[in-house]
C-alpha cells in the first residue's frame, strides 16, 4: 500500500482483498474517498460505524437468507446483530436476485432425464454435483429397461476436506458456503478453489457428457466451485438448481427414485385367438414415459378360464411393438414379476404405484407379492394353445331326479357347482345360456304312463338356472331298470335345435344313475318309453348337430352297458359321478379349460 | 234229452275237467284270468260261477287282485278243491224224425275242477322238492310252491289229487315254456302224473291197446313273455285275428302244436320234446289239442287303438324287484281250451 493510502487490506464488509478501485468489487463498499478537511468527529465516526455495520449485516444476512428463510437460525454469525424486518426483506430480495436463472429441482431432473434419454447405447453422463455437503461426481447411465444406474466415483469429497478453512460446525459452514465468508481469508479461499478443485475431483478423460449442478443456486462458494468445475471441463453444462436438495447432496440423491420414466411400463397379458385357441402374449400399458414417483395406474383384467389360485403380473417396458413379442416371451424386457392372488370373480382390477423407475408396487388386490420364479420359467408354463369356444354357448343340464336324496343331491351339486363356475367364467350377458331338465320316473300304471315326468327350465341366464336348480326336487324310484333320459334327450333336442342357426354352440350335460328307456321292448325287457322317444336316434341327432354331450353316471356301468347307452350318448365324455369334478366336466363340455390347463397370466378385459 | 222252454235241456255234469301243470306254470293265474276271459268272450251266453262259496270267493278275490290290484295271485300254499260251472251254448247233433240228424244249439254246462295243489304234487318223484320257476325272476309266475316243507306233498294228498285227475273227463295241461328253458323239468312233472293217471285208468282194462279216454287241452302259457312272443313272431307262427279290434297277436290253433314243439326244443336242459309224443301215445290223438295262451295278455295303452309291437309287455318291474301288472289284462286263449273241451265232451255224449 503506498504511503498515504489509508485503504484497508481487505474489504471490511466482505473480506475481499482490496484493489485500486475506490469500492469493493464484490460488495461495493467504499474503500476510499477524497480527503475532507477537518477533524474526524465523533459524529462522523459514529456515522461510519453505523454504515459499516449495516453493510456487514446486509452482506451476512444475504448468506443467512440463502441457507434458511428463518432469520433467527444463523443470526449469531451475522455481524451487527440480527437484521430488522426491512433488512431481512432486503436479504430475501437479494436471494431472489442471486438465484435468478436457476431452475427447480423437478425441472433439473427433467433436464437430466432428457440428457439420459438422448444418450447413445452404452454412453454415460457425468454429473458433477456441487452441493451443500461437498462435491460428488456421478457416472449416470440407464439399463436396457430405462432404469437409471448411478455410480458415484470417485467418492464424494466433503467441503471440510476440500476447503479446510471452512468451519467444522455445520450451520456456520453452510453460512460460509452461502456467502458468509467475510471472516475467512479470502485469498486462501480463492487459492483453494482455484487449485484444489480441478485436482482429483473429475475423472480424467472419461469423455462422457458432463453436467455440473450447483444446488442450492446462489450460494457463493458453491457457485464459484461449480463455475470452476464447468470451466475446467469443456462442453460441460452448468445447471443451477434452486433450494436445498430434497435428498442428500443434490439431484442425484433423488434422481434414482424421482426420475421420470424413460420408457413406459406395461403388464404382460395372454390373448387367446377366438378361432384357434392359440395363446399369444401382449401387453397393456401401465405407466407412460415421463411418469414419476407416486404415479398410479389402474388396469382391469380377466382371469383366464381355468386359472385358479394365482397369476403372474409381469411388468415389462411398454415401447415394444407386439410383433416383437415372441411366443416364448423372449422379446419382452421384464422389469419385475409379481404374483397376484386371483379373485373368484372373472374380471378383476389391479392398481399399481410407481415407487421408482424399476420399482412397481401393486396395492390392489391385496396380497400381491414378488414372484420368485424367473420369467423364462413363467413363460414355459404357458400353453401354446387352449380350448376355446367358437362363440356363445347354449348348455342344457339334464339330471335324473329319482333316487335317494343323497344321490339326487350329489347330481344336483355337481351341476350347481358347474353353473357357479360358469357364471364366473361367462359374465357377459347372453354369452352363456343355461337350460335345465330334470326327470322323475315313468310310472307304468294305468293313467300314469303318459304323464310328463320331465321338469324344464328354459335356456337363459346361468344365475337364474342356478336358482331354478334348487327347486328341482327329487323323487323315489318308481321303475328300477331305466329312467326317462330319452325324454330329456328329446327335450334337449328341442331346446338346442336353434342354437346353431343363432351362431351358438350347443352343449348337453346328462347326469343320471340309470340308462334310458328303449324305444322298443328288447331282450332285456326294459319297458320302452311310453312316448316312443328313441335315445339312439336322438343321440345321433345330437352328434350330427355338433351338440357335445357329456354324461355323468352315478356308478360306471360295465363295458356292455357302456357300449349300449352311456358311451353312445356321452360322446364328449363319460364320467363316474364320484370321480369327476365340475372343472373336468366343463373341460369336456368345451366350456372350460382342459384339466391341468393353466395360462397363468391375466387376459385383457 | 228233456226240453226246457222249447230248447234242449242243459247238459249238466257233462264232465269234469282237471287242471294239471308243473309248479309256477300259471295255474292259479289262469283261473284268475278265466273270469275276465269269460266276460270278454264274444259269446254272450258264456258265463262262469262257483259251485260253492270257496270257489266263488277264490274267483272274486283273484279276479280283483288281477284287475284292480294289478297283482299276481299268491302262491298256492295248501291243497284246496275248487269247482266252477262253465256255462255256454254249443251245437250238438239232434236226431230228427225219419232218422235224420241236424245240429241244434243247446246250453252246455260243465264242471271245472281245480285241485289247487302246489305244483310239486305233480312231480315224477313224490315229495322231491321242486325247483324254482325260471320265469319267476321275470315276474311271469304266480303259484309258487312256497310250502315245499309242508304237508301238501304228502302221499295222501298226492293219491287224492291223482285219483281226481284220473277220474276227470278232460284235462287242462298247462306248460310254461320259459320255465322249461331255465329249469328243464317239465317232462319230469308230466311223466309222473301221466303214468299215475294211466295206472288208475288203464290197469285192468278189458281191451288191451286202448288209450286214455281224456280230452286234453295242452296250453303253452305266457305267450305275452317277450321271448315266447318273439319266437312266435320269428318262427312265423304269429297271426292277428281280423275280428279282434285290438289286433292282439295269436298263434292259430292249427299251428299251436308245431309251435309248442318248437318251443320245447329251445330248451337245452330238459326233455320236454317228449311231452308231445307221450301225449300222442297215451291219449287219442284227436283228443289232444294245443293252445298258446296268456293269462294277462299283451299290454295295450288306452290311447292306442291296437297292439303295439314296440311296447307290449304287460308286466312291469317295480322297485324292490316285484312285478306288477302294467295295464288292463287281455287273456288270450284262456277260455278257448275249456270251450273246446266242453264241446268235445258234449259231442262225445
Amino acid at each position: 500500500m503506498p504511503p498515504g493510502d489509508f485503504r484497508p487490506a481487505a474489504c471490511p464488509v466482505c473480506g475481499l482483498a482490496t484493489g485500486p478501485a475506490p469500492a469493493c468489487v464484490e460488495c461495493d463498499w467504499t474503500l476510499r474517498t477524497a480527503l475532507r478537511p477537518g477533524p474526524v468527529t465523533t459524529r462522523l465516526r459514529a456515522d461510519f460505524e453505523t454504515r459499516l455495520s449495516t453493510a456487514r449485516r446486509r452482506y451476512d444476512a444475504r448468506a443467512a437468507a440463502l441457507v434458511s428463510a428463518d432469520p433467527g437460525r444463523l443470526a449469531r454469525w451475522i455481524r451487527g446483530g440480527a437484521p430488522d424486518h426491512a433488512e431481512w426483506a432486503a436479504a430475501l430480495r437479494d436471494v431472489a436476485a442471486a438465484t435468478a436463472g436457476a431452475v427447480t429441482e423437478e425441472t433439473a431432473r427433467a433436464a437430466l432425464t432428457a440428457a439420459m434419454r438422448g444418450l447413445a447405447d452404452g454412453a454415460g453422463l457425468t454429473i458433477v454435483e456441487v452441493g451443500p455437503e461437498g462435491i460428488a461426481v456421478i457416472q449416470a447411465t440407464t439399463d436396457r429397461l430405462g432404469t437409471p444406474l448411478l455410480r458415484t466415483g470417485p467418492p464424494a469429497a466433503p467441503w471440510t476436506g476440500l476447503l479446510p478453512i471452512l468451519s467444522a460446525q455445520d450451520d456456520e459452514r453452510l453460512f460460509q458456503l452461502a456467502g458468509g465468508i467475510a471472516g475467512l481469508d479470502r485469498s486462501l479461499l480463492a487459492k483453494h478453489l482455484a487449485e484444489v478443485l480441478p485436482r482429483g475431483i473429475l475423472p480424467a478423460g472419461n469423455g462422457a457428457e458432463t453436467v455440473v449442478t450447483c444446488q442450492p443456486a446462489g450460494w457463493r462458494l458453491l457457485e464459484n466451485a461449480a463455475r470452476q468445475v464447468a470451466k475446467g471441463n469443456a462442453g460441460a453444462t452448468l445447471m443451477r438448481v434452486v433450494g436445498l436438495p430434497s435428498e442428500q447432496n443434490g439431484l442425484t440423491g433423488s434422481l434414482r427414485a424421482r426420475m421420470p420414466l424413460l420408457r413406459g411400463y406395461a403388464v404382460v397379458v395372454a390373448t387367446i385367438a377366438p378361432a384357434t385357441g392359440a395363446v399369444t402374449l401382449g401387453t397393456r400399458p401401465l405407466f407412460r414415459p415421463g411418469d414419476t414417483q407416486g404415479a398410479e395406474s389402474v388396469l382391469t383384467f380377466r382371469r383366464a378360464p381355468g386359472d385358479r389360485g394365482a397369476a403372474t403380473l409381469a411388468v415389462t417396458v411398454a415401447d415394444q411393438p407386439s410383433s416383437h413379442i415372441e411366443a416364448d416371451g423372449s422379446g419382452l424386457d421384464v422389469v419385475s414379476l409379481h404374483e397376484v392372488p386371483l379373485p373368484r370373480e372373472p374380471v378383476f382390477r389391479v392398481r399399481a404405484v410407481l415407487d421408482a423407475p424399476g420399482r412397481i408396487r401393486f396395492t390392489e388386490p391385496g396380497g400381491v407379492i414378488p414372484l420368485a420364479r424367473p420369467w423364462p420359467e413363467v413363460v414355459a408354463a404357458i400353453p401354446r394353445r387352449v380350448d376355446v369356444l367358437p362363440g356363445p354357448v347354449d348348455l342344457v343340464c339334464a339330471l335324473e331326479l329319482a333316487g335317494s336324496k343323497e344321490q339326487v343331491d350329489r347330481r344336483r351339486d355337481l351341476i350347481g357347482e358347474l353353473l357357479e363356475d360358469l357364471a364366473d367364467e361367462y359374465p357377459e350377458p347372453g354369452r352363456l345360456r343355461v337350460g335345465l331338465l330334470g326327470c322323475t320316473d315313468h310310472v307304468f300304471a294305468p293313467g300314469e304312463e303318459r304323464k310328463r315326468v320331465v321338469r324344464r327350465h328354459p335356456l337363459g341366464d346361468p344365475a337364474e338356472a342356478q336358482f331354478a336348480l334348487a327347486g328341482f326336487r327329487g323323487d323315489s324310484i318308481r321303475y328300477a331298470d331305466a329312467a326317462p333320459l330319452e325324454d330329456m334327450l328329446s327335450l334337449a333336442q328341442d331346446m338346442l335345435a336353434d342354437s346353431s342357426a343363432q351362431g351358438r354352440s350347443a352343449r348337453l350335460l346328462l347326469v343320471a344313475g340309470r340308462r334310458a328307456h328303449p324305444r322298443i321292448l328288447g331282450q332285456d325287457m326294459v319297458q320302452p318309453c311310453p312316448f316312443g322317444c328313441d335315445w339312439s336316434r336322438l343321440s345321433r341327432w345330437l352328434a350330427k348337430s355338433a351338440v357335445s354331450v357329456v354324461a355323468v353316471v352315478d356308478t360306471m356301468p360295465g363295458r356292455t352297458a357302456r357300449n349300449r347307452f352311456w358311451a353312445d350318448v356321452g360322446r364328449a365324455g363319460l364320467h363316474a359321478l364320484p370321480d369327476t369334478s365340475p372343472r373336468e366336466i366343463a373341460a369336456h363340455l368345451g366350456v372350460g379349460t382342459r384339466m391341468g390347463q393353466r395360462i397363468g397370466l391375466p387376459l385383457p378385459a | 234229452m228233456t226240453m226246457t222252454n222249447g230248447r234242449p235241456q242243459g247238459l249238466r255234469s257233462l264232465g269234469r275237467i282237471g287242471l294239471w301243470g308243473a309248479p309256477s306254470c300259471g295255474k292259479t293265474t289262469y283261473l284268475a284270468a278265466l273270469n275276465v276271459a269269460v266276460n270278454q268272450a264274444a259269446a254272450q251266453d258264456l258265463m262262469i260261477f262257483g259251485v260253492d262259496d270257496l270257489s266263488t270267493d277264490f274267483l272274486v278275490e283273484n279276479t280283483t287282485r288281477l284287475t284292480r290290484d294289478r297283482q299276481f295271485p299268491p302262491a298256492t300254499n295248501s291243497g284246496n278243491q275248487y269247482s266252477w260251472v262253465l256255462r255256454m251254448e254249443t251245437q250238438v247233433p239232434e236226431r230228427r224224425r225219419f232218422g235224420r240228424q241236424a245240429m241244434t244249439t243247446v246250453p252246455l254246462e260243465m264242471n271245472l275242477d281245480l285241485m289247487d295243489e302246489p305244483g310239486r304234487v305233480f312231480n315224477d318223484i313224490p315229495n322231491e322238492p321242486s325247483t324254482g320257476g325260471g320265469g319267476r325272476d321275470l315276474g311271469f309266475d304266480d303259484d309258487d310252491d312256497a310250502d315245499a316243507d309242508g304237508d301238501a306233498g304228502s302221499v295222501a294228498a298226492e293219491e287224492s289229487v291223482m285219483d281226481r285227475l284220473a277220474s276227470c273227463d278232460g284235462l287242462l295241461l298247462l306248460f310254461d315254456p320259459t320255465k322249461e328253458w331255465t329249469d328243464g323239468d317239465a317232462f319230469n312233472y308230466f311223466q309222473g302224473t301221466l303214468l299215475r293217471i294211466a295206472q288208475r285208468r288203464m290197469a285192468g282194462q278189458a281191451t288191451p291197446g286202448g288209450r286214455l279216454p281224456h280230452y286234453v287241452a295242452v296250453c303253452a302259457t305266457k305267450f305275452d313273455h317277450p321271448d315266447v312272443y318273439r319266437r312266435a313272431k320269428n318262427g312265423g307262427y304269429r297271426s292277428f285275428a281280423m275280428d279282434d279290434p285290438s289286433l292282439f297277436p295269436r298263434v292259430p290253433d292249427e299251428l299251436a302244436e308245431k309251435f309248442f314243439v318248437d318251443l320245447v326244443r329251445q330248451s337245452e336242459r330238459g326233455n320236454a320234446d317228449l311231452v308231445a309224443s307221450a301225449l300222442r301215445k297215451y291219449f287219442e290223438p284227436d283228443r289232444v289239442r294245443f293252445f298258446i295262451t296268456s293269462a294277462i295278455g299283451f299290454y295295450k295303452s288306452r290311447k292306442s287303438a291296437r297292439f303295439q309291437e314296440a311296447d307290449f309287455m304287460n308286466i312291469v318291474r317295480q322297485q324292490g324287484r316285484d312285478f306288477q301288472i302294467r295295464g288292463a289284462i287281455h287273456p288270450i286263449n284262456v277260455v278257448e281250451p275249456l270251450v273246446w273241451l266242453g264241446q268235445s265232451l258234449a259231442a262225445a255224449r
